[in-house]
């Protein structure tokens, strides 16, 4: 049974109604009494000629995934099979970080008055505020009686989904990077031939392309001078290991350490997925979280993005040997790892540097990490001043470790959150373009 | 139902690094000063107790503030007059026989009180400052009336009450009464009898003689010295072997049986009903706003930890430690690591080497170079801030981005 507000109002009015009877004479006890149980008769009569919540059948369409930052729409229908006719409110709750809302509306609630027989559609935007499966709780059905005073109320399961997929905010880079791409394909001929450049065709010499490259044979033997082309080798294999262990939940800005290298992965799978390479995907702490492998062509990237989606840092410090035995098992021709972890001197030198070894014996390592913002400029107190020293020490720190790994011949790329994808980005086209991979 | 898309803002992320209230609550401790402060309250508490103040009272017998009479109640056991300091009617009643009864407050007792006193055969009843409207003074001092409010000048007797004319002047400041309904019978000094400081009603039948004090003045210990004060109340308050002080007080049983204390009797009858129904009606609101509509909905939410946490944190513990040394170590190694890959030196390299190619570069003396990077430890934190300002400033001559790593 519940209540409305104007069930309050009405109990409210009663006083006076008693005041009046008193006042006329008749004695306080009765007065209560008999307004008391007129009361209750119409509360309870109210509920009774409510029609049951049941009445209401309930069924649920719309998207089930969602970019992150973007609005899903899920649309509720709710047909009366009852005979009466069915006034009231239904409330669809979603977990907060869901962030449903009725269209309309800014709650989760929508107001319903449905002849017997008629069906309403409901539309519930979702805008979710984190990745990962975000989860519709349970439907509520409030309906009231004829006078509006007193009602019925019963919650019901209607299971649904949304997934939701990281922003991948740094798809604006993508452009650009794809534009690098195609000058180093085989429509110029460049100026610097590294080893593991393919030779790809002989075309006609025009103003601009580099005289090494014109191929004097082939020029013998055609009327006009020609130039060798060549374009970057094709089909490696690029292996992305995202460490999803404790440093992964640290928050810079906005967002967890994880998802800004989720982020630099995803740009680096889109542009390698163009270049023909074929990309794997491995999370891992203690265990391995998520694996995609061997991934190209327009499947690649929502593979990858629905992979990420419910992946979460774990608060346990990363294996980093089964990390390196994980990919070693994964791929044994060589190929490019890239390494999203952090540059923090403890995790790195316990963890990391004693395991690389054996994976740097074999393939191209790249360790890529979000750093923190820069401190402000000069310290104007003592406290900022102090911030700034251990800040400092921190910079060391990472200082040495990437000289460390420079050492063991690994590619460090160590950049301002805003900037970590986009310098990935270059650092593979670097390789490409040298011939690395 | 079917309106266009409502796009709401989300709610702006609290900006990182600024403590939240619950942050700010979690952080505190109780600290050196916050004891101090505890103990020096605790020390103020026991000092208090321990050196209670006297005790103070308007007319009170064994009050010593301004306003009390020890003074006079001293004087009068002097005197070999026995001062009882009664508070209840009952009390009074016992003690009133053959004395005189001193009532301090005539508004208070109800004429039934009064009776009561009155029945026990007191000799004399001296009221302090009545007014038309008190029950002792209706009852008593029947077409009496307050004539006016003298101030507290001196004022002669000009009576034959021999009281009073021993005493002689005295200051009496309060109500002035106008008397003359009893003319003939009553005695009316300190003001002619349309405007008296005393009124002396002689004693009747049922009744014992009644004193209008025009003035608590004589009584309290502050004016008990002035002028003839204490002779006059002495003179009023000393005849009697016994003097029966009665201060009435609120928590007197005798008022409890009184029929005006029935608050029932006073309020309408439709009152206690409407509050009652009013009751219901908060229980219906109460239904109608205990009732959710569905469950609410829980959810596992990540942890979320600062990725700056530790870096910030050994920053406060230096700066809790003031530990410019390790500090300033810092500032300078970081400062020099990154000049030197900047100028193409090896981090090996010697630090003369570093200075004289700093100075080269920016064409500053080669010993503020020196002092600048490997200088000794800042003398106080002001210093400190001093040689980040500095050092930041070398990077910018040198050509680098201030801030970067």
């Amino acid at each position: 049974m519940v209540v409305t507000g104007r069930a309050g109002l009405v109990a409210l009015l009663a006083t006076a109604v008693v005041g009046g009877l008193a006042a006329a004479g008749l004695p306080g006890w009765a007065a209560v009494a008999l307004v008391t149980a007129a009361l209750v008769l119409a509360l309870v009569g109210d509920m009774l000629a409510a029609p049951s919540p049941r009445a209401l059948a309930i069924t649920r369409t719309g998207d089930r995934t969602v970019r992150l930052g973007e609005v899903a729409t899920t649309t509720l229908t709710a047909r009366n099979t009852g005979s009466r006719r069915w006034r009231g409110t239904l409330r669809d709750a979603w977990a907060p970080t869901a962030g449903a809302r009725v269209r309309g509306r800014c709650d989760d609630r929508a107001a319903l008055d449905l002849a017997p027989g008629d069906a309403a559609r409901i539309p519930v935007d979702v805008r979710p505020t984190r990745r990962g499966n975000r989860r519709a709780d349970r439907i509520t059905a409030r309906c009231v009686g004829p006078l509006g005073l007193a009602g019925r109320q019963r919650s019901m399961r209607a299971d649904w989904t949304v997934r939701t997929l990281p922003s991948f905010a740094s798809r604006r880079h993508l452009p650009s990077r794809l534009a690098r791409l195609r000058d180093m394909d085989g429509r110029q001929a460049i100026a610097v031939r590294a080893q593991g450049t393919e030779f790809d065709s002989l075309r006609e010499y025009v103003p601009g392309d580099d005289v090494r490259s014109i191929d004097w044979r082939a020029t013998a033997r055609a009327a006009d001078v020609m130039v060798r082309t060549w374009r970057p080798e094709r089909d490696r294999r690029v292996v992305i290991v995202l460490d999803s262990g404790r440093t992964s939940a640290g928050r810079i800005g906005d967002e967890t350490r994880l998802d800004l290298h989720m982020d630099a992965a995803l740009l680096l799978a889109a542009l390698a997925g163009r270049a023909g390479d074929r990309v794997d995907l491995l999370a891992h702490d203690r265990r391995t979280r998520v694996q995609v492998s061997g991934g190209s062509g327009p499947a690649l990237l929502p593979s990858l993005v629905d992979a990420m989606a419910d992946l979460e840092p774990e608060l346990a410090e990363t294996d980093s040997r089964g990390l390196v035995s994980a990919v070693l098992a994964r791929v044994r021709k060589r190929a490019l790892v890239v390494v999203l972890t952090t540059l923090d001197r403890a995790p790195i030198e316990e963890g990391l540097l004693p395991a690389l070894p054996t994976l740097t014996a074999r393939h191209v390592v790249v360790v890529a990490a979000a750093r923190l913002p820069d401190p402000p400029p000069t310290a104007t107190d003592a406290a900022q001043a102090y911030a700034r020293a251990a800040r400092a020490r921190a910079d060391l720190d990472r200082t040495h470790v990437t000289a460390q790994l420079a050492r063991m011949g690994v590619r460090v790329v160590d950049a301002a959150p805003a900037d970590l994808a986009p310098r990935l980005a270059d650092t593979y086209l670097d390789l490409k373009a040298q011939g690395r991979l | 139902m079917s309106g266009p898309a409502v796009v709401r803002p989300l709610p702006p992320a609290p900006a990182i690094g600024v403590p939240s209230r619950f942050d700010r609550i979690r952080a505190w401790r109780p600290t050196r000063r916050t004891f101090a402060v505890a103990g020096l309250l605790l020390v103020a508490l026991v000092v208090l107790v321990v050196t209670a103040p006297p005790r103070t009272g308007s007319l009170d017998p064994a009050a010593v503030d301004p306003g009390g009479s020890r003074a006079l109640a001293n004087l009068l056991a002097d005197q070999g007059v026995t001062v009882l300091d009664v508070r209840t009617t009952a009390e009074a009643a016992d003690a009133a026989a053959g004395a005189t009864v001193l009532l301090t407050d005539p508004y208070l007792p109800t004429p039934g009180m009064l009776d009561t006193v009155l029945a026990a055969g007191p000799t004399r009843l001296v009221l302090v400052e009545p007014g038309p409207g008190s029950p002792a003074f209706a009852r008593l001092a029947a077409g009496v009336d307050v004539a006016d409010v003298a101030d507290d000048g001196p004022v002669a007797p000009g009576c034959r009450l021999r009281a009073a004319a021993s005493a002689g002047t005295a200051v009496l400041p309060g109500p002035r009464y106008d008397a003359r309904a009893w003319a003939g019978s009553a005695d009316t000094c300190y003001g002619g009898s349309d405007a008296a400081g005393l009124v002396v009603l002689p004693a009747t039948g049922g009744r014992p003689e009644v004193v209008l004090m025009g003035s608590s003045a004589p009584l309290t210990n502050q004016d008990l010295d002035v002028e003839g004060n204490a002779a006059l109340a002495m003179n009023l308050l000393g005849r009697d072997a016994r003097l029966a002080w009665w201060r009435p007080t609120l928590a007197d049983p005798a008022l409890a049986g009184e029929p005006s204390a029935d608050l029932a009797g006073l309020v309408p009858p439709w009152v206690v009903p409407v509050l009652v129904q009013l009751l219901v009606a908060c229980g219906v609101v109460a239904l109608w706003r205990g009732r959710r509509l569905g469950p609410l909905v829980v959810e596992p939410l990540p942890v979320v930890v600062r990725a700056g946490e530790t870096t910030d944190g050994h920053g406060r513990l230096l700066h809790a430690q003031h530990a410019r040394a390790e500090a300033a170590g810092h500032l300078r190694a970081a400062a020099r690591s990154r000049i030197g890959r900047r100028l193409g030196l090896d981090a090996t390299a010697p630090p003369a080497a570093l200075v004289a190619a700093v100075a080269a570069r920016t064409g500053r003396a080669p010993g503020t170079v020196e002092a600048l990077l490997y200088g000794p430890e800042p003398a106080d934190d002001a210093a400190l801030v001093a040689l980040d300002h500095d050092l930041a400033e070398l990077l910018a001559a040198i050509g680098m981005e201030v801030g970067g790593p």
